[in-house]
């Protein structure tokens, strides 16, 4: 190990002037943000997920979460693009994973008929409509293997989407805001090393190709911009920060984005990128941080780590999922 | 056992009752920290160095699959989502999810074929020799070994583990335990006088000592010991001691270096093991950072039933011990501390080869990865092959009782000759391959 920074400048300087060209520029007035998260704050055995407002500059304040269960966890949110509909992870203890969803106006939840196979399912990633759900499913008997799954509240039909799927582990499903695109992470064969990104395109049931983006290491944790351009995601690369760091890339210049100032020696994790690609969520586990792993906002704009006061507990704060407010 | 750090006083297992016991001819009853101090006093012991041990316990059976036994060319099933990699010694893989670590395999070995019968969560059968004399290797080897000046020679960080300690030898071979060291929150702050504090009000606090010890003696109080006892003076003031509060005080480590050690409670139990050592604990005892109430928390008793599939293992388990074990190897190097300090890592069984139905792994105890470094064990190799799909031995089996009397062999003490090991460990077979060159 080199004990000195291992921050790959040459990278960092390549990408910057690319990222000057793809980064939003900063608003006169900063959208507000909505986030939700996952959090261990009031019980160390169930995590349940809490909602954050933030201006978008550096204040904040918390905003609810949703009804907890006795022996229940919750995790992995994702929002719709209205912030009404928050679909979770659930799992009560000695049952396996669901899919649920919660009304954030109605401060309830809601069915999701015919989805629950009764095994486990997780990870589910919403369209902007709130119609669409995608997630990792574990079915057995079933195909082998993580699989990818994606369940339409309008029909109430699970979909096994066509040529997305494999004999390996397709899991960590993305889907951009209109639905289209899915982005999600396989173990299959044939890909440039350990787990890679791939993009399915729902519209043509095909694969769509990410050029320069999969390395010879593992990527993971995919986030899509609301129109599928930009991915973010997790690898553990040699020119990376230390252990697992966050990636932006763009499809439309085939290339990876700087992210000045995001990394660090700590494991990045779990980004989740704002519609507009503006904002980035992420979980990083640091000293200066409240305690244990926190959700850190960085501004793409500014590449800058926004304050967020009130957001992160002295616990384990993980499976950020943001959303501009219009 | 003294806690600190929470300012409160537990008990162990058997506290209160008195035991007489010889031990190689030495006898101990009922002993506290002072006791201990005495008959060290009376022994001469107190000079050279053995070799030291941090000892890491991953409760609740780790994955040899997700961690040093990857098996990428098995079916889908069993070999999971994560891949291998390869490290810095070729030939060698070990899981992807340990990629900081594998740049430092060069200075570790692994056993990928430790083995045993007893599925079940008591760490008894691995942190203690004998089912019917339970007593903690940690107590064993500070009890019999040299002491290396007036430090605790027995330390653990984290929570309790229940019925792990003195035993047999008794309680004064508890050991200190700290049980939240992360982030400056471990200055023995019950201990300690802060500033503006009275000092009657400190001494109040060191009543606190004299509770617990009384309450060891229990219904059978001797009276033998007292405020006045030099040994006692000397325990409270080992305790107390700037040196010692030092050792535990990780705010004086660079936050770079407290940093690749990893911002939580296993990666700054892991720095402060390095500080302990460095001061004179001969050993200290990780407890992987577990609540006592809340072992579904991080607990690496993955079934899939507490949070889904090996997610856990993905984001919180394997990406801790990463990062600590690698820095605390480099660390213990770069100080010339690796040669004389063994680190191991186990926990109480291995996992199944298939996924199951959660997406979890269950308990298989026919094999486990063991993590060794140091104090002259063999570095860069791995020792015994399990089968393709890694649920059994295929070469050099490591049963229970030959890696307990390898273990302490590689500490200094040799069981086939040392009389006194005998109360606390089995007869077994040493493994040459780990002791060769130690």
């Amino acid at each position: 190990m080199n004990w000195s920074p291992r921050r790959s400048t040459a990278l960092a300087a390549a990408l910057g002037c690319l990222a000057l060209l793809t980064a939003p520029a900063p608003a006169q007035q900063a959208p507000k943000l909505l986030l939700a998260l996952s959090s261990y704050r009031e019980d160390l055995g169930y995590p349940r997920i809490y909602f954050y407002r933030h201006d978008g500059v550096g204040a904040g304040t918390p905003e609810g979460r949703i009804e907890p269960g006795t022996t229940r966890s919750d995790h992995r949110p994702t929002l719709s693009g209205n912030g009404r509909y928050c679909a979770t992870t659930q799992e009560v203890v000695g049952k396996v994973s669901q899919i649920a969803l919660w009304d954030r106006e109605e401060k309830k939840p809601l069915e999701l008929p015919l989805l629950s196979a009764g095994t486990l399912d997780l990870g589910p990633s919403m369209s902007a409509d709130g119609r669409l759900l995608a997630f990792s499913t574990w079915r057995r008997p079933g195909p082998a293997g993580w699989n990818v799954m994606v369940y339409d509240r309008a029909t109430k039909q699970v979909e096994y989407p066509e040529g997305l799927n494999s004999e390996a582990d397709d899991r960590m499903p993305a889907l951009s805001a209109d639905g289209r695109w899915l982005a999600f992470s396989s173990t299959r064969p044939g890909g440039a090393g350990g787990a890679d990104l791939y993009l399915y395109d729902r519209t043509t049931r095909m694969l769509a190709p990410l050029s320069g983006l999969n390395g010879a290491t593992s990527e993971v944790e995919p986030s899509l911009s609301g129109d599928g351009r930009l991915i973010a995601f997790a690898a553990v690369r040699p020119e990376g920060a230390g252990q697992l760091d966050i990636y932006l890339y763009d499809r439309a210049a085939q290339k990876l984005l700087s992210l000045p100032g995001l990394n660090s020696l700590a494991p990045e994790q779990a980004p989740a990128l704002s519609a507009d690609g503006r904002f980035l969520a992420f979980v990083s586990e640091r000293l200066d941080g409240t305690g244990h792993r926190d959700v850190y906002l960085y501004d793409r704009s500014t590449a800058r780590l926004l304050p967020t006061p009130g957001l992160n507990s002295a616990r384990d704060d993980v499976d950020p999922a943001i959303l501009v407010l219009e | 056992m003294l806690e600190l750090g929470r300012g409160e006083i537990r008990t162990c297992q058997g506290l209160s009752r008195r035991r007489l016991l010889t031990v190689g001819g030495l006898g101990v009853m009922g002993l506290t920290l002072a006791d201990a101090l005495r008959v060290e006093a009376a022994s001469g012991a107190g000079s050279g160095r053995q070799k030291s041990c941090i000892f890491v316990w991953l409760d609740g059976g780790p994955s040899q699959y997700e961690t040093f036994d990857p098996k990428p060319e098995a079916p889908v099933e069993v070999r999971g989502p994560y891949g291998a990699i390869e490290t810095n010694v070729s030939g060698i893989r070990i899981s992807e999810l340990l990629p900081t670590l594998a740049r430092q395999m060069d200075k570790f070995t692994v056993v990928r074929t430790f083995t045993h019968g007893l599925d079940r969560h008591s760490p008894l059968h691995v942190m203690t020799a004998k089912s019917d004399n339970p007593t903690a290797f940690g107590a064993v080897a500070t009890a019999l070994g040299e002491r290396s000046g007036s430090f605790p020679p027995y330390v653990r960080l984290g929570s309790t583990i229940k019925g792990v300690g003195g035993g047999a030898l008794g309680a004064a071979y508890n050991p200190v335990t700290v049980e939240d060291p992360y982030a400056g929150k471990a200055v023995i702050p019950d201990y300690e006088r802060p500033a503006g504090v009275a000092e009657g009000r400190f001494d109040r606090r060191r009543s606190l000592l004299e509770q617990v010890d009384q309450f060891r003696r229990g219904a059978d109080a001797d009276a033998s010991l007292s405020s006045q006892d030099a040994s006692y003076r000397k325990a409270m003031g080992l305790l107390t001691s700037s040196e010692v509060r030092s050792a535990f005080d990780l705010s004086r480590e660079a936050p770079e270096l407290r940093a690749r050690y990893g911002a939580n409670k296993f990666g700054q139990s892991c720095l402060m093991a390095r500080r302990l050592v460095e001061a004179g604990s001969r050993f200290v005892e990780i407890k992987w950072f577990g609540d006592v109430d809340s072992s579904a928390y991080d607990s690496w008793d993955v079934h899939g039933a507490d949070l889904p599939g090996l997610s856990r293992l993905e984001h919180q388990l394997c990406p801790r011990l990463d990062m600590a074990f690698a820095a605390l190897l480099r660390d213990l190097h770069d100080r010339g501390l690796l040669e004389s300090t063994l680190v191991v890592a186990l926990g109480e069984f291995g996992r199944t080869a298939k996924i199951n139905a959660m997406g979890g792994r269950d308990h298989w105890p026919a094999a486990q990865s063991v993590f060794l470094a140091g104090a002259g064990t063999p570095a860069g190799t791995v020792i015994g092959s399990t089968d393709a799909e890694g649920a059994y031995p295929s070469s050099r089996p490591v049963p229970l009782n030959d890696f307990i009397v390898t273990f302490f062999r590689i500490l200094g003490f040799n069981a086939n000759v040392d009389d006194r090991l005998r109360a606390f460990i089995p007869s077994g077979e040493l493994v040459d391959e780990l002791v060769s060159t130690a």
